[in-house]
């Protein structure tokens, strides 16, 4: 049971972080070149796919190797993800 | 004539400096604000060796105070443009400018501006020019605020000239390339969503909207938008783009096409092996014995005479109008690393000076007139007089503008069957062309050093500029 309630608080934060990569795009950029507007477009959107795929690599990573007793499993995206190597 | 060319100006989009010509020396200042990072740039260890591949142009600073930062970069002997290159010239550029922002990216570091115009061509190699491209990279940001321009300038016109057929040298009339919409009109559906033209302009153009000058929200432009994510994730999400716009410009890089003129050395029917020969050997001697350091090759096609005159010691400029012939050319002297330097150029009809009145890219003649010791005009003469329908005294003129001592010139005779292809029934208006009246012209501007006549009726003289 207490595995089960971890693992929907896992899923809960995970989505709640993912949302907030979804908004968290205000900043100004400064460019003295045009940076288009639909080729931006496709670029952020691809950004924010690449991010999120990223995450998620790393949060299913992390319950897997959670589940495992053993040592930490070391992969790609646990290396790009610091998060990911707590437990 | 050298006086009626317009000179380059300085030049002024990038803040961060402007660069000069001066007393043919290629000065750059760089604003007080940009200094620090620049020195710092230039003292990089990666940027050092990237200069010492000849990968980057190399450049010394001359004055290191953050008021008057001054730095010289080593002058390429002959530039040329995007619009005179060959596709694989082109992707080659890409090519290039991708694997320096991929370094780059370990660094810390990001390109800011991405155009085949920050490219020239040292010889059949590619060179990075521009050392002011480079700034810090916003380590949280995956975007990169050049990647619309790499699109727009590099792979929408080799996606338009490889799925349109729209020539790349159309690129003189678009300092900024193409927008994702205007190829979308020319594509149909299926094509437009099928291959590298997905990402390139189907996927684009439907996020820009129909009209993209106007589909980001009022008040809004499309740079206030920025993705943050951890500095991590963020070089990853950066690699995996440049990774992903190789894999588009593979797509696009030209595959081996035959055209009129690339088999020509090949079929050329009006010429025995013998024949071959010995021009091959009028033309060796005549450069061993001359010794020139620079020569222009009119003409070049796939460049057997471009490479005679490279293993003479000269470095050579080959211009060619057909792409397929200077493409082939190009990549033998690549693939042997000859100092050629090809280019898509018409002597008759030659590139003119481009940009904010007249000054930011020079005119193909600017660039040659008096640069050569030697011009090699073998089997064009006719096509000048002929196809072109320049009189002869007009060439012998010109001719003597461009070379600074030597011309290895073929004349070919009123039988041969090339000649009478290009005169089409013509005969009355082009009888006076003959040897004799070739020599008298000639003569006005050049003295016969020595000449060799062919088995088939062609002639080859080396000639000295009076």
């Amino acid at each position: 049971m207490k595995r089960e309630i971890y693992y929907f608080a896992s899923a809960s934060l995970a989505a709640i972080q993912v949302l907030a990569l979804l908004f968290a795009f205000e900043k100004p950029a400064h460019a003295y070149v045009d940076p288009g507007s639909g080729l931006l477009a496709f670029q952020i959107a691809g950004s924010m796919i690449a991010g999120v795929v990223y995450y998620l690599r790393a949060r299913i990573a992390r319950l897997f190797s959670h589940s495992k007793s053993s040592d930490s499993v070391e992969t790609p995206s646990q290396d790009a993800h610091p998060a990911g190597k707590q437990s | 004539m050298s006086k009626e060319q317009p000179a380059l100006r300085n030049t002024f989009r990038d803040p961060a400096g402007t660069l000069r010509i001066e007393q043919n020396r290629i000065l750059r200042t760089v604003t007080p604000d940009f200094s620090g990072f620049a020195l710092e740039f230039l003292r990089h260890p990666q940027t050092v060796q990237w200069m010492a591949e000849r990968r980057m142009v190399p450049t010394t600073v001359l004055d290191a105070n953050p008021d008057s930062t001054l730095l010289e970069h080593e002058r390429i002997l002959y530039p040329s443009y995007p619009w005179e290159w060959t596709p694989g010239q082109w992707v080659a550029a890409a090519a290039l400018t991708l694997d320096l922002a991929e370094e780059s990216l370990e660094q810390g570091l990001t390109l800011k501006d991405a155009t085949p115009l920050n490219v020239l061509f040292d010889g059949p190699r590619p060179i990075f020019v521009d050392v002011l491209s480079f700034e810090p990279r916003q380590l949280d940001s995956p975007i990169w605020l050049a990647y619309g321009q790499f699109v727009r300038t590099f792979l929408l016109p080799l996606a338009a000239w490889k799925y349109l057929g729209w020539p790349l040298g159309a690129s003189i009339l678009r300092r900024d390339g193409y927008e994702p919409e205007e190829l979308a009109r020319h594509l149909g559906l299926l094509k437009r969503w099928s291959g590298p033209l997905r990402s390139l302009v189907a996927l684009p153009a439907l996020l820009g909207g129909k009209n993209p000058q106007t589909s980001v929200k009022p008040g809004k432009s499309a740079t206030s938008y920025q993705v943050h994510q951890s500095p991590e994730i963020a070089k990853m999400v950066l690699k995996g783009r440049l990774r992903k716009l190789r894999r588009l410009l593979n797509a696009l890089a030209p595959s081996a096409q035959h055209s009129r003129w690339s088999d020509y050395p090949e079929l050329a029917a009006h010429y025995s092996s013998s024949d071959h020969i010995q021009k091959q050997n009028f033309v060796k001697q005549s450069l061993e014995r001359i010794c020139p350091g620079q020569v222009l090759d009119l003409g070049a096609n796939t460049g057997n005479y471009s490479r005679i005159a490279a293993a003479a010691g000269a470095h050579v400029v080959a211009w060619d109008t057909d792409i397929e012939a200077a493409e082939r050319n190009w990549r033998q002297a690549l693939a042997e690393k000859l100092p050629i330097d090809v280019m898509i150029a018409d002597v008759a009809r030659p590139t003119p000076a481009v940009g904010w009145r007249y000054g930011e890219s020079s005119s193909l003649l600017s660039r040659a007139i008096g640069k050569f010791d030697c011009i090699l005009v073998l089997g064009i003469l006719h096509h000048m007089l002929l196809a072109e329908q320049v009189p002869l005294s007009e060439i012998a003129e010109h001719l003597a503008e461009l070379t600074r001592a030597w011309i290895v010139i073929e004349w070919v005779p009123q039988h041969d069957p090339r000649f009478q292809d290009l005169l089409r029934g013509r005969d009355k208006l082009y009888s006076h062309l003959t040897e004799e009246s070739f020599c008298e012209v000639f003569s006005r501007f050049f003295t016969v050093d020595s000449s060799e006549q062919l088995a088939n009726g062609r002639k080859l003289f080396l000639m000295k500029r009076r």
